[in-house]
């Protein structure tokens, strides 16, 4: 008895990491520190505690958590090749850890890297199949992808766990608008606006509601126009409503409000040599046109199109 | 089926997420355009075909292709097929909804599998006799019934070549089953098919992207799905796999001709996936949806632009006098 005990400790005290050693009664102190810190959202220090020899002085137990919190940390100080590496050579020191995996899955989703990503939150669904942030993650990337089958029930998954989060409602509303459920992506949005008001809510359910005929769809896109300052393209989508309801003179007005704000805005002068164009003021439409057709690097597309019309318009 | 006018919105939510980004002015004027050009009456508006190349299992990625496109409201008025593009285009052409065709692609490949498989092939070296397809045809008369093509709900046409000849027959009338399993006899596995008075075989061996098929059917724009193999990072050894290597250069030279014939192309490219390998056709489908996913907004540009004039008519009420 006294041999196997003197054996153990032994073995404890040469570990390669014997300063990481805790007794399980005792405290993991340099954990508990960078806790705290992570809890204060400093993050500058939490990846100065967690340099290397600093994660030698936390206990096994915890270092995978440690492992995450740095990886987070440098993420949030904008170190993402930083955090890339820390959560890759953690997956390898714990691959079945659900933190280290989402961890490093998120970020991978958050770089565009879809194709790596998803094999991730695979994993990470496979150990936990209820794990919101996996189905989360799921859903975007296979709603980006245009796999919309199964990103619904991944949302659905994911909102059966974080059912008070509006974005993610705003999100499962335009999946649904995507498959033509005008009545589900509706009622979703509506459930992500009585969670919290927002003009990015207010333009899908305006979208929706156009896309069901209903007439209040301009007044919601006007209300979500009213709630932010920086979204000229809200305005521009609203003067193109009133172009295709035949409501000229609002069309116009709204196309020279745009272009007082912007003389150069290409859309905004397409939208004014549309009014003309139906007016048949061939000259007026020719100017804008024209200038429209110049700016093939701020708006290709808009810029092919003006100049198509140019190409049929009588001299 | 919604209403056209339903579907513009929903583009626009494909193209720009609100809150996550502001849209372009590029991507509304494409919102605003396709609402528009879906006021358009049929006869006014240009005739769209879908052309779906040969490709084996690749082909399956059509299915993928024509979901997307479903999804997004993309008009297509005709069709045309080769080889597996031709299996697809039939099921797609009956007017069968999306989740038909992806549980029919299940059916082909299981059928397809079977067909190839190990025991097949071998019996196939030592009796020196073809496979027969008659079962091919069982599986789409299963889906789509006895039917002929003026029975389809979007005119469908397939080709097959003549063994005898080399000339490329075209089918657009008559049964649509067996005309199809003529299309999709691939060449030294599949026993070719006596049917009136031809001896045929694949169509995708003399029309590998049946643009032409689509025109003749009147279609003024044409939107091609090729699935594309990399046959360089396959070195064949084996009886079969060359016989592949020969059927996807051959494949690939024509494709380079017939590319040309298309005013948009869906790419959906592989690595390099074995032409018999049908155990991985739902992977082909993802990577078809993947592709037209990618594909989707240029191609609506295309037409839009395709369309220009008669938009005009539209909007200049004069010009149409």
């Amino acid at each position: 008895m006294t041999r196997s005990l003197a054996l153990a400790l032994a073995l404890c005290f040469c570990a390669p990491s014997a300063s990481a050693f805790q007794f399980p009664w005792s405290k993991d102190k340099p954990f508990e520190s960078v806790q705290e810190l992570y809890a204060r959202e400093d993050y500058g220090e939490v990846a100065a505690k967690l340099s290397e020899p600093g994660l030698r002085r936390i206990s096994r137990g915890n270092r995978a958590k440690a492992y995450k919190m740095l990886g987070v940390s440098l993420e949030r100080l904008g170190k993402t090749k930083e955090a890339l590496a820390v959560y890759q050579y953690a997956e390898t020191l714990y691959p079945e850890d659900l933190n280290i995996l989402s961890g490093l899955a998120n970020l991978l989703h958050r770089v565009d890297l879809d194709d790596r990503a998803r094999p991730l939150f695979e994993r990470v669904l496979s150990i936990h199949p209820n794990n919101a942030e996996a189905h989360l993650g799921m859903a975007e990337i296979l709603a980006r992808q245009g796999l919309l089958e199964r990103a619904q029930r991944h949302y659905e998954s994911a909102l059966s766990e974080w059912n008070r989060n509006p974005e993610i409602w705003r999100d499962y509303a335009l999946l649904l608008g995507q498959r033509r459920d005008w009545a589900g992506a509706v009622a979703a949005v509506r459930q992500a606006l009585a969670l919290q008001e927002s003009a990015a809510s207010y333009e899908a359910l305006a979208l929706f509601q156009r896309a069901s005929g209903e007439p209040e769809a301009y007044s919601s896109l006007t209300r979500a126009i009213g709630m932010t300052q920086d979204r000229p393209d809200m305005r521009l989508r609203a003067a193109l409503w009133l172009l295709e309801d035949g409501r000229l003179d609002e069309c116009l007005q709204a196309a020279d409000s745009l272009l007082a704000a912007d003389p150069e805005e290409p859309l905004a002068l397409w939208l004014r040599a549309s009014v003309s164009l139906r007016r048949g003021r061939f000259e007026s439409a020719r100017g804008d046109l024209e200038k429209a057709a110049q700016h093939g690097r701020r708006a290709p597309f808009v810029a092919r199109v003006s100049q198509a019309l140019l190409e049929r318009l009588p001299r | 089926m919604p209403s056209l006018r339903l579907l513009a919105p929903l583009l626009a939510l494909l193209l720009c997420a609100p809150g996550a980004r502001a849209a372009s002015p590029d991507a509304l004027l494409r919102e605003h355009l396709w609402t528009e050009f879906q006021k358009l009456p049929p006869s006014e508006r240009p005739r769209v075909g879908l052309a779906l190349s040969a490709g084996s299992v690749r082909g399956l990625a059509h299915v993928g292709v024509i979901q997307v496109l479903e999804d997004a409201g993309f008009p297509t008025d005709v069709v045309a097929g080769a080889s597996m593009g031709a299996i697809v285009g039939s099921v797609y052409a009956s007017g069968q909804p999306v989740e038909q065709l992806l549980r029919f692609q299940k059916a082909v490949a299981a059928e397809a599998h079977r067909l190839l498989s190990k025991r097949r092939l071998l019996s196939l070296m030592i009796t020196d006799s073809l496979i027969p397809t008659k079962t091919i045809e069982g599986v789409i008369s299963a889906q789509i019934g006895d039917i002929r093509f003026d029975q389809l709900q979007k005119p469908f046409a397939c080709a097959a070549m003549d063994l005898r000849t080399g000339e490329k027959i075209i089918f657009r009338d008559g049964p649509v089953a067996p005309a199809v399993r003529a299309s999709a006899s691939l060449p030294g596995l599949f026993k070719p098919l006596l049917y009136r008075h031809r001896y045929l075989s694949d169509g995708g061996v003399v029309d590998y992207i049946p643009c032409d098929l689509a025109r003749l059917l009147g279609a003024d724009w044409v939107l091609a799905s090729v699935t594309n193999n990399d046959y360089t990072r396959a070195t064949p050894t084996s009886v079969y796999h060359t016989l592949a290597q020969v059927i996807d250069i051959r494949g690939a030279l024509l494709a380079q001709q017939q590319r040309k014939e298309a005013d948009f192309i869906i790419d959906v490219n592989f690595g390099n996936v074995n032409f018999m390998d049908f155990r991985r056709a739902d992977e082909m489908v993802e990577t078809g949806v993947l592709a037209a996913k990618g594909a989707l907004e240029p191609a609506r540009e295309s037409l839009l632009l395709f369309s220009v004039s008669r938009l005009w008519k539209r909007w200049v009420p004069e010009a149409g006098r």
